[in-house]
């Protein structure tokens, strides 16, 4: 019998550009610390080894601080032992990563970097594919139908996208055939690349990351705790939830009859969990303009609740009947005008471009005229 | 719309009662009381009634309230082209809105609406809201009196005018967008000014994304330079490691090494058997030599032995050659004798030929010295004639007085004179006779020519034959005397300058001058002539005559009867021939005699040459008796020694045909040394390439680059985003601005034109040929015209200005009347200002509105508006129930 917890995709030192700068320290932080939670899930579930399928670090030459930490991390959990594929991102052409790795790792972390059985544990032989480069270009799994393992468990260990997927995660061609585990009599298949937690089979699972990184993935991010009684009896798969930060995406559809107000609180996530939240708020339907406003301002309102927020309106629609631009004023120049900038953004004749402008522009007189009565 | 009545319910002093309104006409109707009367409080239910919407609760509502509280209610009966309506609010408590219809005299009663249903109802009834156009048609605000007694009451009148003037740029307002407009479209300017600058360019916020957006993309190029450097030196590690790799392989080095040591076993070979070779070839070298010494001596005995009769030979001949030598140099010695005799024959008839002519070129020589003495003669006598003559001629001519400049003083002497009698003569008496006989008068003893006039003296004497003595004098006595003396002078100088050359007269003075001119022509021609006879001076000529004397006298005479010299000549040339051909005749005789003596001494030593080259043959020879045994021992030796030659040659050629090639050898050594050095070379080398890529890496790898370069293009992406989001609402603010500047231009533009068109027809009724002008921001009238002048609106005076306010209020009613919408005007003391005649002609403009208008009027001057004429309800007062 096996345990081990099955996991991937830690993308240390991921950068996360595209967010203010203390989100992305929060960001950052949170994938550190997702080591000790994965050895926290390890012990949980009583397993005494980790496998890292892959992406352990998000760059071929992450930062010594990056590395140290990681190392340092997995040091911390003595009673752990971890062993580190390379994946696309740190693939084996990542030579300086792997040999400051190797030279800096402590005993319980094993670097597996050939495509060879390796024993993992009595009466049990994994069998690693290593990425060799960022795009390899052939399944680097193919090695496993011909490989000796005797009587021992066969635990395959790989990191890429499977043909069921159009493409991986990050968009490279899908190359590992679904049905590697049972082609190759493969006990259980751990797969990295995928951010998202995934079964492709019985055997054939994609641990996701244990820490999100985008609004991609509805599932809450974690690892799999992996136990195979003995050879030819199934895998016990069972998920475990790591994430720390939440990464909630929220469609609001606005129409005849939905309050604004009430309608986003209806998509807020909850209170306690929103200073550790990224929300992105999508709005779509049709409005009206004091609608509109309503829930622009609902939005700022709560928008500093949130690590990161945005709201996107672009896809919200207008409505503009007569009571709406009454809110404007009943007549005269500024109704006028407002009938006019109306009239242009549902105007299909017109490019898109200019129907936007025009709808923009409509909200911003509501606002102004609302604030200027 | 029409107002029919009104009716107040608890209402400000009505409280617990109820004030009612009726028999309001079509026109005007006055309600004219006193101040305190409630004409205000009917005014400020009325407009509560049309603009305050019954869930108010506001300060214009609470106004209403009375002290003792309760709730406000008004109603006013409108006529309107659907029927009559009650229209009915309550405020404060017990909230109400109702729409009543009436049926003949408010008799019945049929709700019709409730609260808000009403509320629409009476904003259709209107047209629109408070600040629409329907608002304006309300002036409020009533006055105490025309003159304000005190600053604060003139401050409040102003404050009133200028609500007056506002309200009526208020309603233009409404329709323009007015203030409100002018707030929304401050805030649309300010968000712009907030991300442009007025040029269009980006600042702020905008600007800051673009320039975010373009400082990480230039940062982002900078690390993805960076990242492409690490990963090529990545490349360049792993390709450095692989090739060391390679290079390290131990069985390639193992046959790198086996190459080198078997080239060194071959060429250690190839160089031993160089050596045999080279042995060999010297053994060859040697047997070759032998041999050739053995030859050598062979051919060296059987060479003495034909030397030695070669020499014999040679001698025999040079003894006959040098006694025919000897032979012919004797015969040679006779010939030269014999031609040296005809030399000497030779000679001596050269010498006779040239004497015979030496002594004819003597004479010839004396012929001509003769000659030239006898030439020279002549010519010197000439030339000493022509001397004489030239001599004798110079000589005259230099004692000659009658030269050129005397015969010039002789000339002017002559006019002198003659000039001094023609003026004796022009100033003296003449006398003319013409003889008729023989007899002749005689003047002062000589005879008076006939027919010639005679000058005559001062006083001149005439003997007149047989007549007597004529005596004659000239009055003139004293100039005649003058002219007299001067001629007498000018004859005395004449005579003078004759005496010096001897001259009686100038005739004869011209003709000494002619003479001496022909002396001196004379000389030159002699001068010339000697000249020409002795060109280089007679002494030359006397010395060559005495020359020619002294060669003359050193020849004899000439022989008659001589050889001509031609002949002499071909003599003297033929016995020249002749010695020449003797004297040739002997050099090559003499020649032939050294020759001949050269040969036989020439031949004399070869064959003493020939003696002694035989002596040494044969003393090299030895005795004769050996030769022939000392050439057969030589022969022997050298078939010996040839034999030995050709086997050493054989062992040569052998060895050579089984030598390597010891430069092939030794490439093949030198290549498998080298390709030992050269990977030593390379890996040396590709471990400084793997070091030097291992520390920029390790360099780059601390920096963290690609990490950097991950956040830059997220941080790059976001900016960009953020550019194009406030460059959307760029687009959108701009399309705004634009949108309200142009609704706002065009409501201006169809709102001023009607209402002045309206407004004209009134003003005149003030101001005839008058008209007004807005200003089109303020929207407040800006100025009055008045024929040819214009006021600015301001400095009308305040009736004026508060006629012009309500006229444009008329005009407005009247501009919504005509278009179907007309409104009641409600005016509460509005002619504040107006003086007596002024307030007449606005009574009269307001009749003339009133006949398509409603107008109600609520004033406390009841005797001003006593003119105004209309209807004049009463307000009634009763408990409410």
């Amino acid at each position: 019998m096996i345990r081990f917890l099955h996991a991937s995709d830690l993308h240390l030192g991921k950068p996360f550009g595209t967010y203010p700068e203390d989100a992305r320290a929060s960001l950052r932080r949170a994938r550190l610390q997702s080591i000790p939670r994965l050895a926290e899930a390890a012990r949980a579930g009583g397993a005494a080894l980790i496998l890292l399928a892959g992406d352990t670090f998000d760059q071929m030459t992450p930062s010594p601080q990056v590395i140290r930490q990681a190392l340092n991390a997995m040091r911390q959990a003595a009673d752990i032992t971890w062993l580190m594929l390379p994946g696309n991102h740190d693939n084996l052409g990542a030579t300086e990563l792997w040999r400051t790795l190797a030279a800096d790792s402590a005993q319980n972390v094993r670097l597996v970097l050939e495509p060879a059985p390796l024993p993992l544990a009595e009466g049990a032989t994994l069998l690693p594919a290593p990425c060799t480069e960022r795009n390899p270009g052939r399944d680097l799994t193919e090695w496993y139908d011909t490989a000796a393992t005797g009587e021992t468990l066969r635990i395959g260990l790989a990191h890429g996208a499977v043909r069921s997927f159009t493409t991986g995660e990050d968009g490279a061609s899908a190359i590992i055939p679904p049905d590697r585990a049972a082609r190759s009599g493969l006990d259980y298949l751990a797969l990295g690349d995928w951010h998202g937690q995934m079964r492709i089979g019985p055997a054939t699972w994609y641990s996701g990351a244990p820490e999100a990184d985008g609004f991609r993935h509805e599932a809450r991010p974690g690892a799999l705790l992996v136990e195979i009684a003995g050879p030819g009896a199934p895998a016990r798969v069972t998920p475990v939830p790591t994430g720390s930060i939440d990464w909630v995406r929220r469609t609001l559809t606005l129409g005849t009859g939905v309050a604004p107000g009430p309608a986003l609180d209806a998509v807020l996530p909850p209170f306690a969990r929103r200073d550790a939240t990224l929300f992105d708020l999508v709005v779509s339907g049709r409005a009206h303009a004091t609608d509109r406003v309503a829930l622009e301002r609902a939005i700022a309102a709560v928008r500093h609740d949130f690590l990161w927020h945005r709201a996107d309106l672009t896809g919200l629609g207008a409505v503009h009947d007569t009571a709406d631009l009454d809110a404007i004023d009943a007549e005269g120049a500024l109704r006028a005008a407002a009938e006019a900038l109306a009239a242009e953004a549902s105007d299909m004749a017109l490019p898109g471009e200019a129907r936007a402008a025009a709808g923009a522009a409509l909200s911003h007189l509501f606002t102004f005229a609302l604030e200027e009565q | 719309m029409k107002l029919r009545a009104l009716r107040l319910s608890n209402v400000r002093k009505f409280a617990g009662r109820t004030a009612s309104l009726t028999g309001i006409g079509d026109g005007i109707t006055v309600l004219s009381e006193a101040n305190e009367f409630g004409k205000s409080t009917f005014f400020d239910a009325l407009h509560a009634l049309f603009f305050e919407r019954y869930a108010a609760n506001g300060k214009s509502v609470q106004m209403l309230q009375p002290r003792a509280g309760g709730s406000v209610e008004v109603s006013a009966d409108v006529e309107t082209p659907e029927g009559l309506f009650r229209v009915e609010k309550r405020w404060l408590a017990s909230r109400r809105a109702r729409v009543l219809r009436l049926s003949g005299a408010g008799a019945q009663e049929e709700v019709i609406a409730l609260d808000d249903e009403a509320e629409r109802w009476l904003a259709a009834l209107i047209g629109s809201g408070r600040e629409g156009p329907a608002g304006l048609l309300w002036v409020r605000q009533g006055q105490l009196g025309l003159e304000p007694d005190s600053r604060a009451e003139r401050d409040r009148l102003t404050e009133t005018r200028r609500d007056l003037l506002s309200s009526v740029a208020g309603e233009i307002d409404a329709m323009t967008g007015g203030r409100r407009m002018d707030r929304v479209m401050r805030r649309c300017e300010e968000a712009l000014e907030a991300l442009i600058t007025r040029p269009g360019r980006p600042r702020g916020p905008w600007k800051d994304a673009l320039d975010d957006a373009a400082e990480l993309a230039r940062t982002l190029e900078e690390v993805e330079a960076q990242c492409t450097a690490l990963a090529g030196f990545l490349a360049e590690r792993a390709e450095a490691e692989r090739q060391l790799q390679r290079l390290d392989d131990p069985d390639a080095k193992a046959r790198r090494e086996e190459a080198l040591r078997q080239a060194q076993a071959a060429m250690d070979l190839g160089e031993r058997h160089d050596t045999q070779l080279r042995e060999a070839r010297q053994a060859a070298e040697i047997a070759r030599l032998e041999a050739g010494g053995a030859r050598a001596e062979l051919d060296r005995l059987i060479a003495t032995r034909t030397r030695l009769r070669a020499a014999q030979a040679a001698l025999a001949e040079a003894e006959a050659t040098a006694t025919a030598a000897t032979a012919a140099a004797a015969a040679c010695d006779e010939a030269q004798d014999a031609a040296r005799a005809r030399l000497d024959t030779a000679r001596s008839a050269l010498d006779t030929a040239r004497g015979r002519l030496d002594a004819a070129s003597r004479r010839l020589r004396a012929r001509k010295a003769r000659e030239d003495l006898t030439r020279l003669t002549r010519l010197l006598d000439q030339a000493d004639t022509q001397q004489r003559r030239r001599d004798s001629a110079r000589a005259r001519a230099k004692t000659a007085v009658a030269t050129p400049a005397w015969l010039d003083r002789v000339a002017a002497a002559d006019a002198a004179v003659g000039e001094a009698r023609a003026a004796l003569r022009a100033r003296s008496a003449s006398a003319r006779i013409r003889y008729s006989g023989p007899a002749r008068a005689l003047l002062e003893g000589a005879e008076l020519p006939g027919d010639t006039d005679v000058p005559l003296a001062a006083t001149a004497v005439f003997d007149l034959p047989g007549l007597g003595t004529l005596t004659l004098r000239s009055g003139e006595q004293s100039a005649a005397g003058a002219l007299s003396h001067t001629l007498s002078e000018a004859e005395a100088t004449l005579a003078a300058l004759l005496a010096e050359a001897g001259a009686g007269t100038p005739a004869e003075a011209r003709a000494a001058g002619q003479r001496l001119a022909e002396d001196l022509n004379e000389a030159r021609l002699a001068e010339a002539m000697l000249k020409a006879l002795a060109p280089e001076g007679l002494d030359q000529l006397r010395a060559a005559r005495t020359e020619a004397e002294e060669r003359a006298e050193g020849t004899g005479e000439e022989t008659q009867g001589d050889t001509p010299l031609a002949e002499l000549e071909a003599a003297l040339d033929t016995a020249r021939g002749a010695e020449l051909a003797a004297r040739e005749a002997l050099d090559t005789a003499a020649a032939a005699r050294a020759r001949a003596r050269e040969q036989a001494a020439a031949d004399s030593a070869a064959r003493e040459s020939a003696q002694r080259d035989f002596d040494r043959a044969a003393e090299a020879a030895g005795a004769e008796a050996e030769h022939d045994a000392r050439q057969a021992g030589a022969a022997r030796s050298l078939a010996l020694a040839e034999a030995a030659e050709a086997r050493a040659r054989e062992r040569c050629a052998a060895l050579t045909r089984a030598a390597p090639d010891l430069e092939t050898l030794r490439a093949d050594l030198t290549r498998a040394g080298q390709a030992i050095e050269s990977v030593a070379t390379r890996r040396a080398r590709l471990s400084e390439t793997l070091l030097r890529a291992t520390e920029r890496i390790r360099a780059m790898a601390d920096g963290a680059i690609e990490e950097r370069r991950d956040e830059l293009r997220g941080r790059l992406e976001e900016a960009q985003a953020r550019a194009a989001r406030l460059e959307g609402e760029v687009r959108a603010l701009q399309r705004l601005r634009a949108a309200l500047e142009s609704t706002r231009s065009a409501a201006r533009d169809a709102y001023f034109g009607p209402v002045r068109d309206e407004l004209k027809p009134l003003l005149n009724i003030l101001h005839a040929e008058a008209d007004l002008a807005f200003d089109s921001d303020s929207l407040l009238p800006a100025a009055l015209s008045r024929g040819a002048t214009e006021e600015a609106f301001d400095t009308l005076s305040g009736g004026t200005q508060e006629q012009i306010a309500i006229l444009t209020r008329l005009a407005f009613a009247r501009l919504f009347a005509r278009q179907g919408r007309p409104l009641p005007i409600v005016l509460d003391d509005a002619l504040v200002y107006s003086d007596d005649s002024r307030i007449v002609k606005m009574f009269t403009a307001l009749t003339r509105v009133a006949q398509g208008q409603q107008i109600l009027v609520f004033s406390c001057r009841q005797l001003a508006f006593q003119d105004l004429g209309g209807a004049r309800p009463v307000i009634e007062v009763e408990e409410m129930a």
